[in-house]
């Protein structure tokens, strides 16, 4: 129904869901005359959220309910919690106690505070389409595109700069700037080689932002795309992008998703690649979406186009922060330019390789988030609507986690060590009104979040990070202005595997914390030492952490990588055309920068180490490329690569990265979620994380 | 707690007066308590006193007492009725010490008549290898003694050894067969109206006090009558523990009167020709010696129609009558203006803060040294205390701590229940005013009678080592000043019927109107010996509770029933006798499968849809069935159900399965000992236990309750609805939200 057919104006709808809301947050605070209430009912709304979701699956008045009903849970636990179990007078709860009591009450707010802020921020996501351009394509806007490298090694730096050449763009109309903070004479050679422009700034001010802005202020085109050095477009980037905000003169950037074509730490030391969603998926596959809905989208530092126009009224791009990009967005917001999300992988990158540089890569953005909290608080800045700043506010807030995670990785250790009450309620009212509300929260995301994030491995993610993330949020908290920027490493050879000790040192200490607690429980129990639900609650608890904590230390065993470019699965109709006029039609099965596996019919007609010609055919063009056969078996075949000039190397990276689809399926592809399948899967890796902390404490020993 | 024994100054004053009138009885002593032993020799037939002995065991210690070093001091009560007066008084205390393991210096004991000491135990020559039974006895001197008395065996402290290390393990035993004896003569009293309620009550009574009605018929105003009489013996019974027996029809022979002291209600036809009936022109009231028994005494509630009985009746009740003789015909009596909703005068109003004196005496509130006082109050039955948290004390005390001693603290605690400690700092010399408000849990008051107790904890200052030399500093003293109030106002007035638990506790709703203005009583046609116990008992309660006689009761039978329908009944009878019993009870009579069947079970489906909270099973109706499918055999039935004869009105039954059973349920129900046991809506009465039941059923609400907190109240106590409430909200939000989202999306995309 559109808001015409109902009649009722849009400010009336807003005034019948405020007075819908007054009653909803009066039922919260009805309190249960026992737990047996409190489970009854807290029991029934979730089997009647359970049968919604089977039997109306997909619908969005199903998630609608079901967002409500989490509310309500919520809110009347948290109700509960706050009047009745923080024993404010209570002659039984020891001075010493209040500051447990309360640590675990404020991790539990933070927790409904996201909780509820990402129910809003995820209530609606816009899934905007593309817009199309002028049939004239001499009526399309010029483009500077800009590519940043500071550090990087130019064999990642080329396919991006292939792949701008590749875009399918007037060339007349499109500039492409490798801006390199690096001064390096290689870079240079390299840009003028393939016809493109090179920056250089004399000082290296302000890190990326510094260098945008130094390029920003000496050029002109309409649109600005920004990529960093390992973002690789398809030629359809420019496209899909530009349409929309020539199609809405107030917008000021579109922000695409950031894909990965290479596994991240945990996709590889898990080996779960393609088969979990990665950390990123849920924030460009739902986060950014639900942003846009409420104009809240937030600018990622690359794979985005920005109207020049409106980064020169807020000066270019910020420079406060570590994380220039979203307090660049934030101001954009501020002066009420809009912004737009187009959920279509146009780009992709290659993912951190360890474990500790993704922990490094988080922890600048912790740090810069926390920075932007501090000088532009989104709840008091000037400029913005409500749902902006709510949305701003989960972005940052969520940065908070790690207090609030290792509190709960330790509060139930404070009563089985020293019998120290964490709240003034008996066990049973405690999981009475606990229980239900974390099912239903994990219900709740589980079923907006599906195929994006799967059940438990937030718990997971936030884990590794907690301990790391701490100080620096801490400190950019109490003094946002300090603070440096790191350039995230993401290339990277793993000769051999090995368990990354510096990094997993803290899991290893609270999972040891953990299994102290799960015995002094049993001791507990044995003894006597306190009541008996009390000590089931806290062990349940306990094991929970040592589930998600063993997980973290199965990440933290680095596998080896041995290929240092990633084979990209990929099916085109080849042929080989070898020196004896062999022709071999097959189909390739995945490509790298360095070779091809083929899948070919008469493998026994190629020799080991014959030089061939491979050709690719892609749409109506084929690509041809010189090739040598390493290796062969009875279907297939690897070729890896000969020298290739620069124009074939640009084909190639045409073909790899840039077909317009390279990614969509595979973006799109993540299996649904299934919460108790999750949980066994993340106890599976539980299980392997601590065998293999066992593993190489042993062989420590040995090698000592 | 008892009362410390005070002089009896009305009993030394009646001493004086009538030595020298006494007569011989052998059955004097039967009217008053305890009631003496079979043990006891019974005086020869000339004697003309009294002579009685207690065992322990009879004054409350079932069983022998070990005492050790440390134990706390043991005391007794016994009581001396002001009729008696005593010439020779003595304790025999029978003992055993016990042998020890290790030598110790052994402490003695005391014996304290009314905190004055008669004597030390002796102590053995030598170590006891063996227990060794001993007696020792110490003469009562008759002027220590009143009316209540209290005995205590007390630990000793050894003047010259006073920080010896204590033992800490039992050395003596206390056989319980140690009694008290005591003799003396009997006083005749004069017959005086302005004496009442003496001879039947008196101040500091002990045990039971029997009072025994005698009527001359059971029409249903002489049944009024004998109710409003006992609503007087109610008001004026001090909580003493009572017992009503009710003999119907007058015999002619004067020689069959029972002795003792006895009340009469007559009308002058039904009144046979005794001569010491005085001539009746009206209302009368009178006091008479009992012909029977020279020492016992008739009250006469006499008039010429049974009409005149109740009037005189009320006229006793309200103190309407001439005192100023043994005989006054009460011409007019002036009815008090009715009592408003849960004005009853013992009850806290709850319209304004109640000042703490009164509450309690000015003695009450001061203590020497660290003391306890407790404050004693009974709330409306129907004060909603539900889910609010504390209401505030304001209390305004005086102390005089030791200089530089800070550890002294006043604490508060509500029925046991800790509140709140205030620490008393040391103050300059002379004593110090203080002023707090302190917040008291709503949670910890019970539904009628309550105790504050203001605990003074002074510390003498005096370091442990040698504390044991000083056990007293007068310098210490606590003082609550009288304008201290408690403030429960604004608390609502709401309760839902049928609830049985507030029978035991304020007897409500019936005293909802305290002078039970709302009340009828419907008895049997001819009521019997059980009916009347039970009829008569209940008045004297609820008179008792509210501090009010309940003047404008109605008695009335099945027949008659119409014209008290928009009463709260009350049904007193056996299933044969009282048919409007079986018309309106469900429980009773247990013996038929069909009437078992008349317990509403809830089927599966309902106690999962169920719309209210659900009782706890061993208390729901199944438990209820159960109990009679054991074929148990109880005395008989306590219900309350929703009258169908008028809106929010209740009927209490309470249903004998014969007459006998009647007089046993009569202990029962009486009992304080029993009254936690009451609750719900079924009360089945045991030989000695009361099991309650709570059964589904209809249910109404008395008083009003603020907009939101009913709601929240409707909300807390149906949690289903709760639950259809919240997802017929959620529905709507959802509905709005899907009106305004697309919208809002459209919106965006729009250029």
């Amino acid at each position: 129904m559109t808001p015409k057919e109902s009649g009722i104006s849009f400010s009336g709808k807003i005034a019948l869901l405020l007075a819908g809301i007054l009653p909803f947050l009066f039922l919260m605070t009805i309190p249960a005359k026992n737990w047996t209430t409190q489970i009854w009912l807290g029991g029934a709304l979730l089997l009647i959220a359970l049968l919604l979701r089977a039997v109306f699956s997909g619908r969005r008045w199903v998630l609608i309910t079901m967002i409500f009903i989490s509310l309500y849970l919520t809110g009347r636990y948290g109700w509960w919690r706050a009047t009745q179990t923080l024993g404010i007078g209570d002659p039984r709860i020891h001075d010493y106690e209040y500051p447990f009591i309360f640590l675990l009450f404020g991790a539990e707010l933070f927790s409904w505070t996201v909780t509820v802020l990402g129910y809003f921020q995820s209530l609606s996501p816009l899934q905007r389409k593309a817009e199309p351009l002028p049939e004239d394509a001499g009526l399309w806007p010029r483009v500077d595109v800009f590519i940043t490298t500071y550090n990087e090694p130019l064999s990642i730096v080329r396919p991006t700069v292939l792949g701008a050449l590749n875009l399918d763009w007037p060339p007349e109309k499109l500039k492409i700037y490798l801006l390199d903070d690096g001064n390096r004479p290689s870079f240079r050679e390299f840009a003028n080689a393939a016809g493109i422009e090179y920056i250089a700034r004399p000082e290296r001010r302000h890190a990326k932002a510094g260098n945008l802005n130094y390029a920003f202020s000496r050029t002109s085109g309409q649109y600005i795309a920004v990529f960093d050095c390992d973002h690789i477009p398809t030629r359809s980037f420019l496209q899909t992008t530009v349409g929309i905000l020539e199609k809405h003169s107030r917008y000021s950037f579109v922000q695409t998703p950031h894909h990965f074509y290479s596994p991240d730490p945990y996709e590889r030391n898990l080996d779960v690649f393609h088969e979990v969603p990665n950390e990123g998926s849920l924030f460009y596959g739902i986060v950014q979406d639900g942003n846009d809905f409420w104009d809240a989208t937030t600018f990622c530092g690359s794979c985005a186009v920005l109207r020049r126009v409106s980064l020169e009224e807020i000066g270019g791009i910020a420079v406060d922060t570590v994380t220039e990009d979203a307090h660049t967005s934030l101001r954009l917001h501020k002066k009420g330019w809009q912004s737009a999300y187009l959920n279509l992988p146009q780009a992709a990158g290659l993912a951190t390789t360890t474990l500790s540089a993704h922990i490094r890569q988080r922890v600048r953005w912790a740090r810069g988030m926390i920075q932007i909290f501090r000088i532009d608080n989104p709840l008091f800045t000037p400029g913005l609507n409500l749902s902006q700043r709510l949305c701003y506010l989960n972005g940052m807030m969520h940065f908070l986690f790690s207090l609030p995670r290792i509190v709960f990785l330790l509060a139930p250790l404070a009563y089985l060590y020293f019998g120290i009450k964490i709240f003034d309620a008996d066990a049973y009212s405690i999981a009475a009104y606990a229980l239900p509300v974390l099912a239903m929260a994990l219900l709740t995301n589980s079923t907006i979040q599906g195929a994006h994030r799967h059940s438990f491995w937030n718990e997971v993610y936030e884990t590794t990070l907690a301990p790391y993330i701490l100080i620096p949020t801490v400190m950019a908290l109490l003094n946002p202005k300090a603070g440096i920027f790191n350039v995230t490493s993401k290339e990277g050879v793993i000769q051999d595997e090995f368990f990354d000790h510096r990094i997993a040192r803290p899991f290893i200490v609270f999972w040891l914390l953990n299994l102290g607690g799960l015995i002094a429980g049993i001791y507990r129990y044995a003894k006597g030492l306190g009541e008996i639900p009390t000590i089931v609650l806290t062990v349940a608890w306990v094991i929970h952490n040592m589930i998600v904590l063993g997980a973290t230390l199965a990440v933290g065993w680095e596998t080896a990588q041995r290929r240092n470019r990633p084979r990209i699965p990929l099916s085109l109709p080849a042929r080989i055309m070898g020196p004896g006029q062999k022709i071999l039609s097959g189909e390739t099965e995945d490509v790298s920068d360095l070779g091809v596996r083929l899948k070919i019919g008469q493998g026994d007609a190629l020799l080991l180490g014959e030089r061939l010609l491979l050709q690719i055919a892609l749409f109506d063009t084929v690509y041809e490329f010189p090739c040598e056969v390493v290796g062969l078996d009875e279907f297939s075949v690897r070729l890896n690569f000969l020298p290739l000039t620069l124009a074939e190397e640009r084909n190639l990276v045409l073909i790899l990265y840039g077909r317009a689809d390279a990614w969509v399926k595979i973006f799109s592809q993540n299996r649904r979620d299934k919460i108790m399948s999750s949980l066994g899967q993340i106890s599976k890796f539980a299980i392997a994380g601590q065998i293999r902390l066992f593993r190489a404490l042993f062989r420590e020993r040995q090698a000592q | 707690m008892r009362r410390l024994p005070r002089p009896d100054f009305l009993r030394l004053s009646f001493m004086l007066l009538s030595i020298g009138l006494f007569l011989t009885s052998p059955n004097a002593s039967r009217a008053t308590t305890p009631e003496p032993p079979a043990t006891a020799p019974h005086p020869p037939a000339a004697y003309r006193g009294f002579a009685k002995s207690f065992t322990f065991s009879e004054l409350g210690w079932r069983r022998s007492v070990e005492i050790s070093g440390t134990s706390m001091d043991r005391t007794a009560f016994f009581g001396v009725p002001p009729s008696q007066m005593l010439e020779q008084g003595q304790v025999t205390v029978r003992f055993s010490y016990l042998p020890q393991k290790a030598p110790i210096r052994i402490p003695r004991l005391e014996v304290d008549i009314n905190e004055t000491s008669l004597g030390t135990l002796p102590l053995p020559s030598s170590p006891p290898e063996h227990p060794a039974p001993q007696s020792a006895t110490f003469r009562i001197p008759p002027y220590l003694v009143t009316t209540l008395n209290s005995l205590r065996i007390r630990v000793a402290k050894d003047p010259k050894h006073p920080c010896d290390t204590i033992y800490t393990g039992p050395f003596i035993r206390i056989d319980p067969s140690s009694e008290v004896s005591l003799s003396g003569i009997r006083i005749h009293f004069p017959n005086r109206l302005s004496d009442l309620p003496l001879p039947f009550l008196y101040h500091a009574m002990t045990g039971t006090r029997s009072l025994t009605f005698l009527m001359g018929h059971t029409d249903l105003p002489l049944l009024e009558a004998a109710g409003i009489t006992a609503s007087w013996i109610g008001l004026k019974s001090e909580s003493s523990p009572l017992k009503f027996q009710a003999i119907t029809g007058l015999p002619n022979d004067v020689g069959s009167l029972p002795t003792g002291n006895l009340i009469l209600l007559a009308a002058a036809p039904q009144i046979p020709h005794w001569s010491f009936i005085p001539p009746v022109n009206g209302p009368t009231l009178a006091l008479v010696d009992n012909p029977d028994d020279s020492y016992g005494k008739i009250l006469l509630i006499l008039g010429k129609t049974s009409g005149d009985v109740r009037t005189a009746a009320l006229a006793l009740s309200l103190g309407q009558f001439d005192a100023s003789g043994s005989l006054s015909t009460v011409s007019n009596v002036v009815l008090p203006a009715s009592r408003g909703k849960n004005e009853a005068p013992r009850w806290i109003d709850t319209r304004k803060p109640v000042r703490l004196d009164t509450l309690a005496d000015k003695d009450q509130l001061k203590v020497s040294g660290t003391g306890s006082l407790p404050i004693r109050f009974s709330l409306p039955s129907d004060l909603f205390v539900w889910h609010q948290s504390s209401f505030p004390l304001w209390l305004h005390y005086r102390y005089a701590a030791l200089p530089g001693e800070e550890r002294s603290r006043l604490d508060l605690l509500l029925n046991k229940t800790f509140q709140d400690s205030i620490p008393l700092p040391s103050t300059p010399p002379g004593a110090s005013d203080q002023v707090r408000t302190i917040p008291v849990s709503l949670k910890d008051l019970t539904p009628f009678r309550n105790v504050l107790r203001i605990n003074f904890n002074f510390n003498s200052g005096i370091p442990g080592v040698l504390s044991c030399t000083a056990n007293h500093n007068p310098r210490l003293q606590g003082t609550i000043l009288g304008n201290s109030s408690l403030d429960l106002t604004g608390i609502p007035h709401y309760v839902r019927l049928p609830n049985l638990r507030l029978v035991p506790n304020g007897g409500y709703p019936f005293t909802r109107y305290p002078d039970l203005r709302r009340t009828a009583f419907v008895l049997p046609e001819s009521p019997g010996e059980g009916d009347l116990r039970i009829f008569l008992h209940l008045m004297a309660f609820l008179s008792e509770e509210t501090g009010s006689p309940g003047i404008y009761l109605s008695v009335t039978t099945a027949d008659h029933l119409s014209e008290f329908r928009d009463r709260n009944l009350i049904l007193i009878g056996t299933y044969d006798s009282n048919p409007l019993l079986l018309r309106y009870g469900k429980a009773l009579p247990l013996d038929t499968p069909e009437t078992r069947s008349r317990i509403r079970l809830e089927s599966r489906l309902e106690s999962f849809f169920r719309w209210s909270n659900p009782p706890p099973k061993a208390y729901g109706p199944e438990a209820l069935a159960a109990y009679f499918k054991e074929d148990r055999n109880p005395l008989g039935v306590m219900e309350e159900d929703v009258s169908p004869l008028a809106p929010r009105r209740i009927i209490l039954s309470l249903g004998g399965v014969s007459e006998e059973s009647l007089l046993s349920m009569d202990r029962v129900l009486f009992d304080p000992r029993h009254f936690s046991d009451i609750f719900g809506q079924v009360s089945v009465v045991g030989a000695d236990r009361i099991q309650s039941f709570l059964v589904p059923g209809d249910r109404f609400s008395l008083g009003h309750l603020p907009f939101l907190t009913a709601l929240r109240f409707w909300f807390y106590s149906h949690p289903l609805g709760t639950l259809l409430a919240l997802l017929l909200l959620s529905v709507i939000l959802g509905t709005i939200l899907s009106w305004i989202l697309p919208g809002l999306a459209d919106r965006r995309q729009s250029p």
